[in-house]
């Protein structure tokens, strides 16, 4: 089989069965048509003719939405056409000069984008701050490999606002977003979703044992705050402390463990040949891996004897 | 430097391949009703200042950066000739270990098939050391008689410790009809290769050894959903599996100071229990009706359930302990047989009854049901070293109900106002958890500027408070006075603030910042304050439309401070000695200044540019007695007695500066200098002696370097793709 045949079929194969898009048919009126667009504004159409958006609904239009073409977004534009652009009646352009809220711009694109991951946009956070679809997503030209993002990549948009969860990306201890190993999205649903901060899974454990099933148990030994929300522990987006723990060990630990033997202890160092070490007595419980030296098992344990997460 | 001949050959023999390829892709042309088209960066890079092998740890944390020959990006792309359905194949870092591949089948509105496979390295540490061998996966053998200390400290640096994550996703989208959505998403993620973790073999102050954790795991996620639209509602179910499976399930390693097994004494090796195989299911449900007056109702909920039975190991692999144990006819549980049902119902209300005005109500709750039965192990071996009395493992069950409402005000054409109030009830057993039911009260208010041409502002504030319904002491031992930071009585404040001002057209203003505080009124011990501060100011200029200038300036702090109370013994005077009361502030500070700019030199020819950053950060842990401890003998006096820890620091400096030279509108070189300073200190790791007191450690640290690199990059980006982003 020639490379061109099988590329075909690997184009064409999944689409066998798509609907052939419609036939044309007579605009509604005060529609002017794309074509009255495109005579004006050039430019704008130059970067838009590349987008999937362009694809769809300037030359593959499948209902009558769609073939309204620039006018399905921006709304009717015969008047704006036939005053030569000066009158804009009620037209949409998105644009921070425009006085349509935000409500109803969003509701431009939520009449395609109302289904699977954005059932649950409405009421959601981002629409109760009257975020607005077109301030993350950028439409009139490709800017990003997915999504029509603004500013190319999903943490530079998420961190436009949430400049202090980008930041964390910068800490010394930190999930890798800056490498481009993993996105916001990766855990949250910027468009909705029924479970706190925007999260893609139940609670913050779910979320995590996504990549870290390890984690999920259940264990014979178990801890509690492991057991209820790994955020009690750690700062997911970052922080200053290895494992991207919320504050150092020891003191993360004795923060809760106020019994009686070790934990409790507050610790102390010297200073041995100009250097800072801790007291002998403390060596194991401050240098290194503090506590974990001995519990490496803290988030639970499935050894008979693990009881104090050591096994 | 090095030399740098073998790279500039490959380079020019590859350019020139692209070169060729060019005469047919430069343009989009069409092969049999398809259009071709496609993009690459491909190049060289060269260390003018290579860190050393055992510095690269911080350097080459996620990523690789190699020397020599570089495939950073290639892109290609089918489309059909009315250009609507498309195949493309996405690649970055092209034969490393952070490798990025991913093909995409996509029709429009019809289908969509993506397969990814997204490697990601992590290298814990590049100067461990390490006696002994890994006779077989996961067990660590030393020489008989045991190294001693200056054979430890003297042992070479072992290959990094690290761990590679080998993802491949395949997600098919399919609409068989407008009103239906299909979605089958399956997620395989290999894990290889080692961690560093712990095994202790004694009691309290006695040895522990670091050792590599082998990390042989694989995991398997499935997921297929479906969704369902009518003109007035929507549907959507799907489906979840997650299973996971350990290669290792334990570790076994060699006491480096005991050779012999004695009974109730020492132990020769130690065994620790790695993950276990587990999975989990999942059944959700999403709704949404719609109503009149542009009102939604929507409602989500998921059932979920977990399973553990992977077999236990045996309790212990001290041979004395062991046979004592057999000869006494003590038998133990052969597995868990763990199992956890979840529940989740969430149901809300958005209703829009005027166009300024938008109402939400919320009510969510999920359970979690610990459904194991409670099993008891009649004897606990302590680190294979001495035999103890049994326990009962802990069944953690624990329920959370919330409710909220809120109404949004559209006062003007730009302002609007939002208030809130929020309901939250955890619920834990009084068996395992000190509290039962803690309630949270949270009214909140925001305030947002938008639309307006120069600026957009948008400020919240919110207080809440946190009660619990009383405290149920536990163990015994436990100090009484102790509240533990989840569960204590709590006042929160957070607020917000963020700014997006255009003064001018040519210049951009971000402002942010930030402000959150707890505060534990009924905690007389346990976490007493937590207070963060954020701010940052980030400014963008045009100066003239072919020069472009940014800088930032972010800064973190966090500040939590606890008291604590030394406890020692079993009498009052040893309990609840007041004067051993210790108080420690632990502050943690980050800091990021960065500067950028870029410029067309020479229009439709030469760009330049260049960025620099510093990203500070340190943490301290300071401690002090409110009193001098006076109350009990010298060295129970001495162990009361706080101290303040060194500060803790880590700076990290990159910079890049490049010119690019455009030699046709699809092709352009690109010449960089880039460089990254880090430096670090942490008095428990700087410097870290293998042997140190009782401990065997890996010994390894963050060591600091200065990297400094060229890298030539040929750019072959037809015009038609020249909107996209480097992030591709």
């Amino acid at each position: 089989m020639r490379l061109s045949h099988l590329t075909s079929l690997l184009v064409f194969g999944i689409g066998l069965v798509a609907p052939r898009p419609a036939a044309a048919r007579q605009l509604p009126p005060g529609y002017a048509g794309s074509k009255e667009c495109i005579d004006c504004h050039k430019k704008d159409i130059a970067h838009f003719s590349e987008t999937g958006h362009a694809r769809l609904m300037l030359q593959q239009p499948r209902t009558d939405l769609e073939r309204r073409g620039c006018e399905a977004c921006h709304g009717p534009g015969k008047a704006h056409a036939e005053s030569g652009g000066d009158e804009r009646g009620g037209l949409i352009t998105f644009g921070k000069k425009n006085p349509a809220p935000v409500s109803v711009r969003d509701s431009v694109c939520l009449q395609c984008h109302d289904k699977t991951n954005r059932i649950l946009w409405a009421g959601s956070q981002h629409d109760g701050r009257n975020v607005a679809c077109t301030d993350c997503h950028g439409i009139m030209q490709p800017s990003s490999e997915r999504g029509n993002l603004k500013r190319g990549t999903v943490i530079e948009t998420c961190g436009a606002c949430h400049a202090k969860q980008k930041n964390a990306a910068l800490k010394p201890s930190h999930m890798p977003l800056g490498e481009k190993l993993i996105e916001c999205i990766n855990c949250h649903n910027p468009h909705g979703s029924p479970n706190p901060k925007l999260l893609k899974a139940s609670t913050v454990n779910e979320v995590c044992f996504t990549c870290h099933a390890e984690k999920r148990g259940p264990y014979l030994w178990q801890h509690a705050p492991v057991v209820e929300n790994c955020a009690n522990c750690h700062d997911p987006h970052g922080s200053n402390h290895e494992k991207m723990l919320k504050v150092s060990r020891p003191r993360l630990c004795q923060q809760c463990h106020e019994g009686t033997g070790h934990p409790q202890q507050p610790r102390q160092v010297t200073t041995v040949n100009g250097r800072v070490v801790p007291v002998a007595s403390d060596i194991q419980f401050l240098l290194n891996r503090q506590c974990s030296n001995c519990h490496f098992n803290i988030h639970g344990s499935n050894h008979p004897s693990g009881q104090a997460f050591t096994r | 430097m090095r030399n740098l001949k073998p790279q500039i050959c490959a380079t020019v023999r590859t350019a020139a391949l692209l070169a060729a390829g060019s005469l047919a892709l430069a343009r989009p042309i069409t092969l049999a009703a398809q259009t071709a088209t496609g993009a690459a960066v491909i190049g060289i890079r060269a260390f003018d200042r290579m860190p050393k092998p055992e510095e690269l740890a911080k350097f080459t944390q996620y990523r690789t950066m190699p020397d020599g020959f570089l495939a950073q990006e290639l892109y290609g792309r089918l489309t059909t000739a009315d250009s609507f359905r498309s195949v493309q194949l996405f690649g970055n870092s092209l034969g490393q270990k952070d490798q990025r591949l991913a093909l995409r089948f996509n029709d429009p509105g019809m289908a969509d098939l993506q397969i990814t496979w997204d490697r990601a390295p992590h290298v814990y540490s590049t100067n461990a050391r390490f006696l002994g061998t890994e006779s077989s996966p996961g067990v660590y053998t030393l020489p008989t008689p045991r190294p001693d200390t200056a054979t430890l400290n003297a042992s070479g640096f072992v290959a990094p410790i690290r761990q590679q994550w080998d993802p491949v996703n395949v997600a098919f989208t399919f609409t068989p009809a407008p009103a239906w959505d299909l979605k089958v998403d399956y997620t395989r993620i290999g894990k290889s290769g080692q961690r560093p973790m712990g095994m202790a073999f004694g009691g309290s102050g006695n040895n522990a050894r670091e050792i590599p954790e082998p990390i042989d795991q694989t995991m398997h996620d499935f997921r297929i959903s479906q969704a369902f639209t009518g003109a007035r509602f929507q549907l959507m179910v799907s489906y979840g599996y997650s299973v996971f499976n350990n290669a290792i399930p334990s570790v076994t390693s060699d006491n480096p100071n005991v050779t012999v097994d004695g009974l109730n004494t020492f132990s020769s090796r130690g065994r620790t229990a790695l993950a276990p195989d587990n999975r989990a299911q999942t059944f959700s449900a999403t709704g949404s009706i719609a109503l009149p007056r542009r009102t939604h109702v929507t409602g989500a909920v998921s059932y979920g359930w977990w399973t553990q039975n992977a077999p236990f190991i045996a309790p212990t692999i001290n041979s004395a302990n062991a046979d004592s144990l057999t000869r006494a006819g003590v038998t133990f549980p052969t597995s868990l047989d763990g199992r956890v049902h979840t529940s989740m119902a969430n149901f809300s209300v958005n209703s829009r009854p005027l166009d300024r005005l938008n109402i939400n109500a919320r009510y969510r709750s999920y359970d979690y049901k610990d459904l194991t039965a409670e099993m008891t192990v009649p004897v606990l071996v302590i680190n294979d070293r001495s035999i103890s009395a049994g326990a009962t493992g802990d069944l953690l069950p624990w329920n959370r109900r919330s409710a909220e409402a809120s109404a949004s005000l559209r006062l003007q054409q730009y302002v609007t106002v939002t208030g809130g109030y929020a309901w939250d009830r955890m619920h834990r057993d009084t068996a395992v958890r000190n509290v039962a039911n803690v309630s949270e009260r949270t009214p909140r208010i925001s305030v947002d500027f938008t639309g307006l041409s120069f600026a957009d502002l948008r400020v919240s504030y919110s207080h809440s408070t946190r009660r619990g319904d009383g405290y149920h002491q536990v163990d015994s031992p436990e100090n009484p006075d102790s509240r533990r930071f989840d569960e204590a009585d709590r006042n929160r404040n957070r607020m917000s603030l963020f700014a997006d001002i255009m003064p001018v057209d040519q210049v951009t203003l971000s402002l942010t910042y930030e402000f959150g505080h707890d505060t534990f009124p009924s905690s007389a011990f346990g976490v007493q304050h937590d207070k963060n501060t954020a701010y940052g100011l980030d400014v963008s200029w045009n100066p003239i439309p072919r020069v472009s200038l940014s800088g930032g300036y972010e800064h973190e702090q966090n500040d939590n401070q606890m008291r604590a109370r030394y406890r020692t013994g079993s009498t009052d005077a040893t309990l609840n000695n007041a004067t051993w009361q210790w108080v420690a502030t632990n502050l943690d500070t980050s800091t990021t200044w960065y500067a950028t700019a870029s410029a067309v030199v020479v229009p439709a020819r030469i760009e330049a540019g260049g960025t620099y950053q510093i990203s500070k950060s340190s943490f301290r842990m300071m401690a002090n007695n409110p009193v001098a401890p006076t109350g009990g003998t010298t060295s129970q006096n001495t162990a009361a007695t706080a101290a303040d820890f060194p500060l803790a620091t880590q700076e990290l400096r990159p910079f890049t500066v490049y010119v690019r030279y455009i030699l046709t509108p699809d092709w352009s070189l690109t010449a960089s200098y880039q460089g990254e300073k880090f430096t670090q200190y942490d008095f428990r790791t700087t410097g870290l002696a293998p042997a140190t007191g009782a401990q065997i450690f890996l010994g390894n640290d963050l060591l600091p370097y200065d990297a400094r690199f060229f890298t030539v990059t040929v750019n072959f980006r037809p015009s038609l793709l020249k909107h996209m982003r480097a992030a591709m």
